[in-house]
């Protein structure tokens, strides 16, 4: 039996679509270049989505950790985290989960 | 979404001024210079998100000229000067020598293009950074090239704003524009009303490396590739002087060197175009500052920081509602990189605490 088509399946359909089918069309010169560049964005926007939903267990852990964000740039600010190892590598998970979501490709 | 009076015709190619806009702006001019202008053309060029400019083909007293229209988006963010300031400043550069468009006129009359708007000389070249830093056709022999950009930026540096601009153009001349640095990226960050606390991780750390110098000079505060000119041969233009202001002049050193402005080529330090030690040599043997390698640090991470903020304010600006865009939406996304940098770039181990003296 095939399986249903799922909404990752259907995400994937529409990026492929933008980028190889509709974007192409639009290099012809006969349209503003502003519509082919909002299509590629669109593209990319999807696949940013995509992205982050394949990490929605992580960044669901994030957002239970990050509950206490408010406390923390308080106490950042006050300077109770100063050179605070534990602190900084909890951001820098942080920081590193998000970017291979929004540019995985980031060096 | 199209300015009332500046409807767009998007059929071909670029949006166009429509002929009622373009004769308003005729008369206008032709007012302003004191001889006969007629409007040709007027299209959109690919604009900042901040402003709208469009190159005019116009016969000014029958000589054409090409010329650019800056004038302010539907929504502009915080730190931005508004058109009258840049034209001020503008003027300010271009009468001290430096390579800046050439200021024409000043509309201050909302009647003609729906907002206020400068008028400036058509530059020739290439202002888009990523293909700057790419097309090594362009901007001639790049060591060349940013040592001509450091020359530049010592020449900013020592800029006097004359009496008759007002010193408001400029803002508050801080005592410790570090300080006065990190306490604005705090307000705009409670502003945002988001918690960052990798930001907030970065900013204190800045905090705790007080400068040994204490300099304020005229800063640019935007200058960074994508924000000049060049051509096959070098440099044409420095543009974008909307954020100018009182500041270390170490913070465009730091802005125009850090590793988010490289476009890429993390390898050219100096905004992926040349190495470091060009710039520095170009802006010291011009200024006769020296550069403090150790303050540029703190203002390169000070930059990604403020490109953080200014990332997040643009997202905003979609999210609040206040202005439908895409391409807001995204940049809003940029933010997380950013901060993964700075929190790289302030590891505790290798963090070295100055003392102040």
């Amino acid at each position: 039996m095939t399986p249903e088509t799922t909404g990752a399946d259907l995400l994937h359909a529409v990026e492929q679509t933008l980028v190889k089918e509709v974007a192409p069309l639009l290099a012809d010169g006969t349209v503003p270049a502003e519509a082919r560049f909002k299509v590629l964005m669109a593209a990319s926007a999807i696949r940013m989505v995509m992205r982050e939903w394949h990490l929605r267990d992580e960044l669901a852990a994030l957002a239970v950790r990050s509950t206490d964000n408010g406390d923390l740039v308080a106490a950042i600010r006050a300077g109770r985290h100063d050179a605070d190892v534990a602190v900084h590598e909890r951001l820098l998970a942080d920081a590193e989960l998000r970017t291979s979501i929004s540019r995985p490709g980031a060096v | 979404m199209p300015m009332a009076g500046m409807a767009m015709a998007s059929g071909h190619g670029a949006a166009l001024m429509d002929d009622q806009a373009c004769s308003r702006l005729a008369q206008w001019l032709g007012q302003a210079l004191g001889t006969a202008v007629s409007v040709a053309a007027a299209s959109r060029l690919s604009g900042g998100a901040i402003q709208e400019n469009w190159q005019v083909e116009a016969l000014v007293g029958g000589a054409p000229r090409v010329l650019v229209i800056r004038k302010d988006a539907a929504a502009t963010i915080d730190a931005s000067h508004s058109r009258a300031d840049e034209f001020a400043l503008i003027r300010l550069a271009h009468a001290a020598g430096m390579l800046v468009p050439e200021p024409v006129a000043f509309c201050t009359d909302p009647s003609v293009l729906g907002s206020p708007f400068a008028v400036l000389a058509k530059v020739s070249g290439v202002g888009f950074g990523p293909r700057i830093v790419k097309d090594l056709a362009l901007g001639g022999d790049r060591e060349r090239l940013a040592m001509r950009l450091g020359a530049e930026l010592a020449r900013i540096h020592a800029l006097v704003p004359s009496a008759g601009m007002g010193l408001d153009v400029l803002g508050q001349r801080p005592s410790d524009p570090l300080a006065a640095d990190i306490a604005g990226l705090r307000q705009a960050l409670d502003r945002l009303g988001t918690a960052r606390p990798a930001l907030e991780w970065g900013l204190r750390w800045a905090e705790c490396q007080p400068p040994k110098r204490r300099e304020v000079t005229l800063v640019h505060r935007d200058f960074r590739t994508g924000n000049y000119m060049v051509d096959g041969e070098g440099l044409t233009a420095i543009l974008d002087w909307e954020f100018a202001g009182w500041g270390d002049p170490m913070s465009d050193v730091g802005w125009f060197c850090a590793a988010c402005w490289r476009f890429g080529r993390l390898d050219l330090e100096a905004g992926g175009i040349g190495s470091r030690a060009a710039f520095y040599r170009g802006y010291e043997q011009v200024g006769g500052r020296r550069v403090d390698p150790e303050a540029v640090v703190v203002w390169e991470v000070m930059a990604h920081i403020r490109w953080a903020v200014i990332a997040l304010q643009q997202g905003a600006r979609h999210s609040s509602g206040r202005e439908f865009s895409l391409e807001h939406a995204l940049t809003g996304r940029i933010a997380a990189e950013l901060e993964r940098a700075v929190l790289r770039m302030t590891t505790p181990a290798t963090t070295r605490h100055r003392s102040s003296s």
